[in-house]
């Protein structure tokens, strides 16, 4: 069975190389860190990821839910968004995206397999 | 019948002698002056002349000399009936120029009748009086009836010095009314300047509107400077505001009593400006129009004021959603690096102690999350807070979830986040050591926690298992662990409060402390 592709968009590094070392060891096929949204729209187009997790606050002219938005537009690609928001404005604009969750950072590990484990099965809380 | 010719410039005067002289069968002709008179006697002579004095065009004097003068008229009885001229030397002219008779205003009818019917029989007897005119002299007519006429100009005078004395009382009357009509708008309208508050009156059958000098101000003007009308003012309400007016007129229109608005108006100069108006209906009487009177108020202050605090408080709200968003950003990285660091621990007991910290922190975090979502910003309510942790830490421990119950019986208690933080880092621990500890084998169990107020502002909360327990001798209180050992310090320490620890059946704990009261708590 080919292993799930998995792109991950977070700009601390720190948080970034954490989320590529716990993916690969989950069993997902990981590529370079992507820091913007710029790059995240642009590398979701090129490598066609099974499942993207992105944070929300980005360096750059956009965040991570218009990167998201841009994406949704090409492709079905189920979505987790990362993020220490709990307000109603941003998670409103969450669920205007598709086939996306919205779990909190600090991030819960074990909660975040599991979470990611639903998406690639088609499921979710969505 | 005898034929009576009433000279008299007042009409009521000839109609009262007129009904009288006839109840007395005598035939009544009438003149409004001497000269009137005159023309009438020339060409139909009458049996006697009774005359006012004071008339236009020819007075009485003038009158009885042309008759007297007359050949066909000389005859004729002539009678002065007269109020005006009362002076003794009136009556000695009048006589003078050949009067028969000089009778004084007023006199009861009968009397009048007699004195006339004196005069008429006396004339009958041809050798009464030597008829003929007794003045020799024009010239002496001329200047008695001048000093007549003067007498009579200075009466007048007199009255009119009487009369212009009365009318210049009157007038100051007038005027000291009107200075006090005049202070007591004075004052209203200072009372307006002051408060910024202007009225204004809208006749609801006219539309015409009034405004005070204030509600000119307010609205731009100088004081009269335009008539004001109702299509007037509502050009000046800004256009998103108008319907308001609309609405609330036309409901004054079918008998609200109250209109209450509060809008925005562009002044004369440009300036917009937020004007509340309220104005109450007075109903029409059938004589007066019904209107609405009502004031007008500037409050653009008051709502920039409102507008300040709600866009700091706004502000305020940004930078605390930030702050959260950073905090739980910041912890993430923490949580991240212990992770990463964890991935490259071989041994299972020192990972343990890297995945304790890591709970540690989330346990921290979890009331960052909880504060931010709280309705009081500074303080938790620790039920929410106490069940969100017990779940985050049964979810993180890898125990299989349906083996553990855990049972919560929680008040609603709001605490600070001094001490949620620590509180949280105790209970974190306890359920900690619940996992790792008391279900060894997949064995099943159950967790409890309490709290709830006591007197006195005291907490209790009550912490419990029934799994395996402690060995037995096992002094918590020497333990080395350091789950243990922070529990202990975070609540004799950080909380000043007491810890009770039971080991008989399970374990279980009981805490007590008080929140510590801070000048800057609410």
């Amino acid at each position: 069975m080919v292993r799930p592709r998995v792109l991950i968009v977070e700009d601390e590094i720190i948080a970034g190389m954490n989320l590529q070392a716990l993916c690969e060891r989950w069993g997902f096929r990981v590529g370079p860190l992507v820091t913007s949204a710029e790059e995240a729209v642009a590398v979701a187009e090129a490598e066609r990821p099974d499942i993207i997790l992105m944070d929300i606050s980005l360096h750059g002219s956009m965040d991570g839910i218009q990167a998201a938005e841009l994406i949704r537009r090409r492709s079905e690609t189920p979505i987790l968004f990362m993020s220490g928001y709990s307000d109603e404005q941003i998670l409103e604009r969450v669920r205007a995206v598709e086939h996306s969750v919205h779990i909190l950072k600090p991030l819960d590990f074990k909660g975040l397999q599991r979470i990611m484990g639903l998406l690639l099965c088609g499921g979710g809380p969505r | 019948m005898t034929r009576i010719l009433v000279v008299d410039d007042d009409w009521n005067n000839r109609l009262l002698l007129e009904i009288i002289l006839k109840e007395y069968g005598y035939e009544v002709l009438n003149a409004a002056n001497g000269m009137e008179a005159l023309k009438l006697a020339m060409q139909n002579p009458p049996d006697m002349l009774v005359s006012d004095i004071l008339m236009p065009v020819m007075d009485g004097f003038a009158l009885c000399k042309h008759c007297k003068a007359d050949a066909r008229l000389k005859d004729i009885p002539f009678v002065f009936y007269t109020a005006a001229y009362t002076d003794q030397k009136d009556e000695q002219f009048a006589y003078s120029l050949g009067a028969e008779r000089f009778i004084l205003k007023p006199q009861r009818p009968a009397d009048l009748v007699k004195a006339l019917r004196q005069v008429l029989d006396a004339h009958r007897t041809p050798d009464g009086r030597d008829a003929g005119p007794p003045l020799g002299e024009e010239m002496e007519f001329f200047r008695q009836h001048n000093e007549a006429l003067f007498r009579k100009l200075e009466t007048k005078m007199v009255e009119l010095e009487q009369a212009n004395r009365a009318l210049g009382r009157e007038i100051e009357e007038h005027k000291s009314t009107e200075i006090k009509l005049k202070t007591t708008n004075d004052r209203l309208a200072r009372a307006q300047s002051i408060a910024h508050i202007g009225s204004w009156e809208l006749d609801l059958r006219t539309d015409a509107l009034q405004w005070s000098d204030e509600t000119y101000r307010i609205l731009g003007y100088a004081p009269d400077e335009i008539v004001p009308d109702h299509e007037i003012f509502l050009q000046s309400v800004h256009p998103d505001d108008r319907a308001q007016f609309l609405t609330a007129v036309a409901a004054a229109r079918k008998g609200e009593r109250f209109l209450s608005v509060d809008s925005r108006v562009v002044r004369k100069d440009g300036v917009t400006i937020y004007v509340h108006a309220q104005g109450e209906l007075i109903p029409g009487d059938g004589r007066t129009s019904p209107s609405l009177s009502g004031t007008l108020m500037d409050i653009t202050e008051r709502k920039q004021a409102d507008d300040q605090i709600r866009s700091s408080l706004e502000e305020k709200e940004l930078l605390l959603r930030e702050l959260s968003h950073r905090t739980k950003n910041n912890m993430n990285v923490i949580v991240s690096l212990i992770d990463l660091q964890l991935s490259s621990v071989e041994d299972e007991r020192i990972a343990r102690i890297f995945e304790d910290t890591k709970y540690r922190i989330m346990a921290m975090a979890l009331v960052h999350e909880k504060l931010y979502r709280s309705p009081k910003l500074s303080h938790v309510n620790i039920r929410h807070y106490l069940a969100d942790l017990a779940d985050s830490v049964l979810r993180g421990s890898g125990i299989n979830m349906g083996n553990i119950e855990i049972l919560l019986d929680i008040d609603d208690i709001y605490m600070s986040i001094d001490s949620v933080t620590p509180l949280g880092l105790v209970i974190n621990e306890l359920l900690s050591n619940s996992m790792k500890y008391a279900f060894p084998g997949g064995r099943r169990g159950r967790i409890r926690i309490g709290g709830r107020k006591l007197a006195k502002g005291e907490i209790e909360l009550s912490y419990g298992d029934n799994g395996v327990g402690f060995a037995a001798g096992y002094d918590v209180r020497k333990a080395a662990s350091l789950g243990l050992r922070l529990v202990l310090s975070l609540v004799e320490q950080q909380l000043k409060g007491s810890i009770q620890i039971d080991t008989a059946a399970g374990v279980s704990y009981v805490i007590r402390f008080r929140e510590p009261h801070r000048k800057q708590d609410r």
